[in-house]
């Protein structure tokens, strides 16, 4: 059984660095030339109405918020810094130390991963990955830096991702590749990813382009007088406490212009499994479906839809929570030269299946995105986007709110690229 | 008379004394030009040997294959030069031609002798996004599509003869069309050619 906390696989990784650097043909490794390290430097001005944020304590679903009534403004900056020595032709990692503003930890490492990745010899060729990383459901996150990359806020489906499925696990991929088109299949057994469920039921979906940390954790909007005894304040998102595996498996499929991919993922908690501050081991399964087509060489569609189930706690006789959630978006991007607009709708629920009067969690929700990103130049990208959601929360009125609300936000970033 | 006598004239120059251009120009189904298009002619008369002269490059620069497209005779030797100070891990699983060349930057270059017409798809173990065609072939009368889709065939044997368009993203079997075309006795024919292009692929998400 694995019991490695994630803040020492950076230190194991830079121990592997250090003892293959004179081990190694030196013409293999490249460990700390100019070539393994790039970055991104994020400025942010974000200005938005409704509720304060679920990062202040609020029931709102963005980075942004204001007090309930009138308008606030925030400026945000954040970077992340990434690393990918390479030890041999095929082995490598990638490691992403990232610094964001409303965490925790604001310096803490994001991925930290092996990579083993042969040059194909044939139709079919095969890659690993072994350490913490984010499970590839995300269409909108790209890079060492995983960061969306037409717009500022991920899509609800992908927000969470960011929030709650990275896994610290073994990862393993074949593709075959046939009469041009691609077949893969993808399978990963993983630990630390315990609670992903939690901000689901406690907060609900969000727009968010936090990304977990390997040591941190999010605090919870408040929670009722049933689950307070239960459940702290707070959730840690990579996280390990009931010592069982859980695991993934992707099926892919693409063509020209087109691709696809189906996702089962089953975190394999024991749901009355806790530790020591009475976080739970959370029993969370889903299915995530991805689609791409590339209309033409300047137009691309992206479509993603996630439904799964949470359960935590012990049958008294209800399951303390026992969740049904569903997501979906669609996101249609056009490219101008250096430009791009994209415009994205997204829907999203989470419905109760335990405890509905003591400890709602029913939620459902839209959200209109529209984006804009003018590159400028090599090492500069500029984003404008406006974020519209509404969402009706039953658990939102402790917060002196009314269960509907909805929420305009208005942000630029300023992406500095090194 | 006259004109039997001409054409007995015609006849008598047969079709190696007669020679020509064919200017071919590749339009997509929106009437865009298609550039780096390989347009092939095989003479009915028979396809003369290919000629081999070169030098033949393959360069990386900028994260990039340069060209995207390079035409080469059968048994040609091609270089690849690494402009870029990062490396680059080089491989091909093609049929025709499997290899990898793992180029350390610092303008290393290494040589690819390419013995059998085909295809040879280029991609690098690094950079997912590097991609690249070598198109080897086994006709002298091969040119590639500039920016307006014009390729000129120069010097081919007048008759009939049989025009193949390649291009890495041409809808048809082996990316790939034909027909047939006539070469002018002297001066330059034209040819106008509409294929059918797929979106430039999705590859699979790496890392
Ligand atoms: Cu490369």
């Amino acid at each position: 059984m694995i019991h490695l906390p994630p803040s020492a696989i950076g230190g194991l990784l830079a121990l592997v660095a250090l003892a293959s650097a004179p081990g190694i043909a030196r013409a293999q490794a490249d460990i700390f030339s100019r070539d393994t390290v790039s970055g991104v430097v994020d400025l942010r001005l974000g200005v938005a109405d409704g509720e304060p944020s679920w990062t202040q304590g609020g029931f709102g679903k963005t980075r942004f918020g204001s007090d309930g009534d009138g308008v606030a403004g925030r400026f945000k900056a954040q970077a992340d810094l990434v690393w990918k020595p390479r030890f041999t032709w095929d082995l490598g990692a990638v490691v992403d130390l990232q610094a964001q503003p409303d965490q925790t930890h604001g310096v803490d490492l994001g991925e930290a991963y092996l990579r083993y990745k042969p040059v194909p010899h044939g139709d079919t060729r095969f890659t690993a990955r072994l350490g913490l990383f984010y499970p590839e459901i995300s269409l909108e996150h790209s890079g060492g830096a995983w960061i969306p990359q037409d717009t500022i806020t991920p899509s609800a489906i992908n927000s969470w991702v960011g929030e709650e499925l990275k896994v610290v696990g073994l990862e393993g991929r074949v593709v075959h590749a046939f009469a041009g088109q691609e077949l893969s299949a993808t399978g990963a057994v993983f630990y630390y990813g315990d609670t992903a469920g939690s901000l689901l039921a406690f907060r609900g979906w969000s727009f968010s382009d936090l990304k977990s940390s390997a040591n941190g954790h999010f605090d919870l909007p408040p929670l009722s007088a049933f689950m307070q005894p239960m459940q702290p304040q707070f959730t840690t998102p990579v996280h390990e406490i009931d010592g069982r595996v859980g695991w993934y498996a992707q099926l892919g499929w693409r063509r020209h212009g087109l691709s696809i991919d189906l996702t089962r993922y089953d975190n394999g908690g024991d749901r009355i499994g806790a530790d020591a501050n009475n976080e739970w081991a959370w029993d969370t399964r889903l299915w995530n479906l991805s689609a791409t087509w590339t209309i033409d060489p300047d137009t691309t569609l992206r479509g993603q839809v996630m439904s799964g189930q949470s359960f935590m706690g012990y049958s008294t006789p209800q399951i303390w929570i026992d969740d049904s959630f569903a997501a979906g978006y669609l996101l249609l991007t056009r490219k101008f030269g250096a430009d791009a607009l994209s415009a994205r709708v997204d829907g999203f629920q989470i419905t109760d299946n335990s405890w509905q009067a003591i400890d709602p969690n029913r939620e459902r929700g839209w959200a209109l995105t529209a984006a804009w990103r003018h590159g400028l130049g090599e090492h500069a990208d500029l984003l404008v986007e406006t974020l519209h959601v509404w969402s009706d929360n039953d658990a939102r009125p402790r917060t002196g709110f009314g269960a509907r609300q909805s929420q305009t936000v208005v942000q630029t970033a300023l992406r500095l690229k090194f | 008379m006259r004109l039997l006598a001409f054409i007995l004239m015609l006849l008598s120059f047969g079709s190696q004394a007669l020679a020509a251009d064919l200017a071919v120009t590749v339009r997509d189904a929106r009437g865009a030009p298609v550039k780096d298009a390989v347009v092939m002619l095989y003479p009915a008369s028979g396809t003369p040997p290919v000629r081999v002269a070169g030098p033949y490059r393959m360069a990386q620069h900028n994260i990039q294959f340069d060209p995207f497209v390079l035409v080469v005779p059968v048994g040609a030797t091609v270089s690849f030069p690494n402009l870029d100070n990062v490396r680059h891990h080089v491989y091909s699983f093609s049929k025709p031609h499997p290899f990898e060349l793992k180029l350390y930057g610092h303008d290393e270059t290494r040589t690819i002798v390419f013995d059998k017409p085909g295809v040879i798809a280029l991609g690098c173990n690094i950079h997912d996004q590097m991609i690249g065609f070598v198109r080897v072939v086994d006709t002298p009368f091969a040119v590639k599509t500039d920016a307006n889709g014009l390729a000129v065939l120069r010097g081919a044997p007048g008759g009939k003869a049989s025009v193949k368009v390649w291009h890495p993203y041409l809808k048809g079997p082996g990316n790939e069309i034909a027909m047939p075309a006539a070469v002018p006795g002297s001066g330059t024919g034209a040819l106008t050619i509409s294929v059918d292009l797929r979106p430039p692929p999705d590859h699979a998400h790496g890392y």
